[in-house]
């Protein structure tokens, strides 16, 4: 990809093109947040609980990256009540974050960026593209690519993808899913949809296999 | 933070694709002189004269030493939206229509060719967000964190909003005008970035709705087809992608007019219950000063130097800059060069002739016709605006 790059003048289409399709495919299906509110089972369900941190940064990526980078998170300096403060907004901006995990991130975050923390402005440039790779959220006994239900997908895909996706995957910030070819190349979508590739964060810290196989299913019958 | 290599190949990679560019749209979506301007060989995934603060919605502050050009190219101009520019399709001649309505006689639906049949106008003017040099403050203020670069000076080009004011008859009672353009949050409950002026900024003869940006179409990142330019004002009021001119009786309602982009006068000390009725908005620029060569951290021979930078405040005009190499103990005008335009910043230099090697602190404040001096730090307010503390670099003096 990065020699891509570099010879971009001579491969602008073909880049073009495939960027479009990973970048964009990925972004809008993971934008909407699942919300576990619903009572429907999520990803989230499945995260393993080794390590706060990672749990955290999933966090981050999951309910936050989704409409902004890290970049502008790693960057403030500020106390706990401030960090309270700003996901309490955040919420009410829509973020779908409950109390819990606003707890969680807001001493995640006080800990790491307060008032006191050192770090030059391009460390933290650094910092923020320091995602964790999330791993694929597989429960037990779950296959790895489960057989799709376009009516849970439909409602899932609503719950995600449409602020970035649009409605009816017709495109909008992040491009046009329907009859989008990446829907019938498996390792790219689900690498895509999982891993996140470009401004799309990775979703399967919040969606599990059989999500984000509902929602391929019901991408593929639309017109 | 431990590092194995997929996550340092991850990270370059991630680097690359998003490192400097418009990454609300990823490299490739979008062709780079509809980003940054039809002259501009910018390529989307980096931009040497940027350096980028929030990576999406894209936010980039100018590097210091690009203002050694009087006029700052659109590719190296400073970024800053809320939430990223809307998709090109729908700014395109063929779709974008200017609403004028609320408190006016006639409202209005304009075309770009509507526009143009207004008499055109072109205004040298900076503009300036207002939060650079919010990383400066202390305590701390939540945002972008802003160093020197989040402003500018260009010329733009367009047609006066009073012109197209009085065409559709503003009714007595509109007291403000109120702006919104065509970018969207990704999230419906984020609320929209709704601003306003006085109605008096509005029919000034020099506010304009600016189509061109030194030249060229308006590039997409900097507001195309076209924006609200109120010179002399911080960025807050020139808002990109205008679609919706509402004249009204009251300001703007909302947090991007109501809550942010405001600040306690007079000032109150961190940790101060604030009082609504003293908080204002954003409006005017204060003056403001910075050293563009040599640049912080050069190493510099023993013989003269000559220091150069930029000065430029709001509703006035700059009349003296000053520089300091004793840590501001003692201060020498520097010259003014170069243009002289109202809202335009000043260029000015300074000649330095240092005699002994070592590590040296240049210091820089500009004072205005209002008698306005730069302070050594800018009075701490929780959204951090308005930052004009006397600009300083360190150099090193070398012996030969």
């Amino acid at each position: 990809m990065i020699r891509l790059m570099r010879r971009w003048g001579h491969t602008r289409p073909t880049v073009i093109g495939l960027v479009t399709v990973l970048v964009f495919v990925g972004i809008p299906l993971v934008i909407g947040f699942a919300d576990d509110r619903t009572g429907e089972s999520t990803g989230k369900d499945s995260l393993p609980s080794v390590s706060d941190e990672q749990d955290s940064k999933r966090l981050l990526m999951a309910r936050c990256a989704v409409c902004h980078s890290t970049d502008l998170i790693v960057q403030q300096r500020l106390t706990l009540p401030q960090w309270i403060k700003t996901l309490n907004k955040m919420e009410r901006w829509g973020a779908q974050v409950s109390s819990a995990e606003q707890t969680q991130l807001a001493n995640y975050l006080a800990a790491r960026y307060h008032p006191g923390a050192s770090g030059s402005l391009e460390q933290v440039a650094q910092d923020s593209l320091d995602a964790p790779v999330t791993q694929p959220a597989i429960s037990p006994g779950m296959p790895e690519h489960p057989e799709g239900r376009p009516d849970h997908g439909q409602s899932l895909f609503g719950q995600n993808c449409v602020p970035c996706h649009g409605p009816a995957a017709a495109g909008g910030m992040g491009p046009k899913l329907a009859k989008n070819p990446i829907l019938t190349d498996e390792r790219r979508f689900w690498a895509t949809v999982r891993q996140g590739r470009g401004a799309m964060p990775a979703w399967s810290a919040m969606l599990n296999a059989q999500e984000i196989a509902d929602i391929q299913a019901w991408l593929k019958t639309l017109e | 933070m431990s590092l194995d290599k997929r996550s340092v190949s991850r990270r370059a990679f991630l680097g690359q694709l998003l490192g400097g560019a418009a990454a609300t749209w990823a490299a490739g979506y979008l062709r780079p002189e509809l980003l940054w301007g039809q002259s501009s060989k910018q390529e989307p995934q980096g931009n040497p004269g940027l350096i980028t603060r929030v990576t999406r919605p894209f936010d980039a502050e100018t590097r210091v030493q690009e203002f050694a050009s009087y006029l700052t190219s659109n590719d190296r101009f400073f970024v800053r939206s809320h939430f990223g520019p809307p998709p090109p399709e729908q700014i395109t001649a063929k779709v974008w229509r200017l609403h004028v309505k609320g408190l006016v006689d006639q409202p209005l639906e304009l075309t770009m060719e509507d526009l143009a049949k207004f008499d055109g106008v072109s205004v040298t003017a900076v503009v300036q967000c207002g939060g650079n040099g919010r990383a400066f403050h202390r305590p701390r203020a939540p945002g972008v964190q802003w160093e020197r670069g989040a402003v500018g000076n260009a010329k733009w080009t367009g047609v006066r909003l009073r012109d197209v004011l009085s065409h559709v008859g503003v009714q007595s009672s509109a007291r403000h005008l109120q702006m919104l353009g065509a970018d969207r949050p990704v999230s419906t409950m984020t609320p929209l970035f709704l601003r306003s002026i006085p109605i008096e900024k509005a029919i000034h003869p020099d506010t304009l709705l600016a189509t061109h940006m030194n030249g060229e179409p308006l590039p997409l990142l900097h507001g195309a087809p076209l924006r609200l330019i109120t010179p002399g004002w911080m960025g807050d009021a020139c808002v990109k992608w205008l679609t919706v001119l509402t004249l009204q009786a009251e300001e703007a309602k909302g947090f991007y007019m109501e809550t942010a982009y405001r600040y306690p006068v007079p000032p109150v000390e961190p940790g101060t219950a604030l009082n609504p009725r003293d908080m204002k908005p954003v409006e005017a620029m204060v003056v403001k000063s910075l050293i563009v060569s040599p640049v912080s951290g050069a190493a510099l021979k023993l013989g003269p130097v000559t220091v150069e930078g930029v000065a430029w405040t709001g509703e006035g005009k700059v009349v003296t800059v000053e520089v300091s190499v004793d840590d501001g103990q003692t201060w020498e005008n520097a010259r003014f060069v170069g243009e002289d335009a109202p809202y335009a910043w000043r260029q000015w230099q300074f000649i330095w002739n240092p005699r002994q090697p070592g590590a040296r602190t240049i210091l820089a404040r500009a004072t205005d016709d209002h008698g306005q001096t730069q302070p050594m730090a800018s009075p701490w307010n929780p959204g951090g605006f308005l930052w004009n503390g006397v600009d300083h670099i360190q150099v090193e003096v070398k012996s030969a």
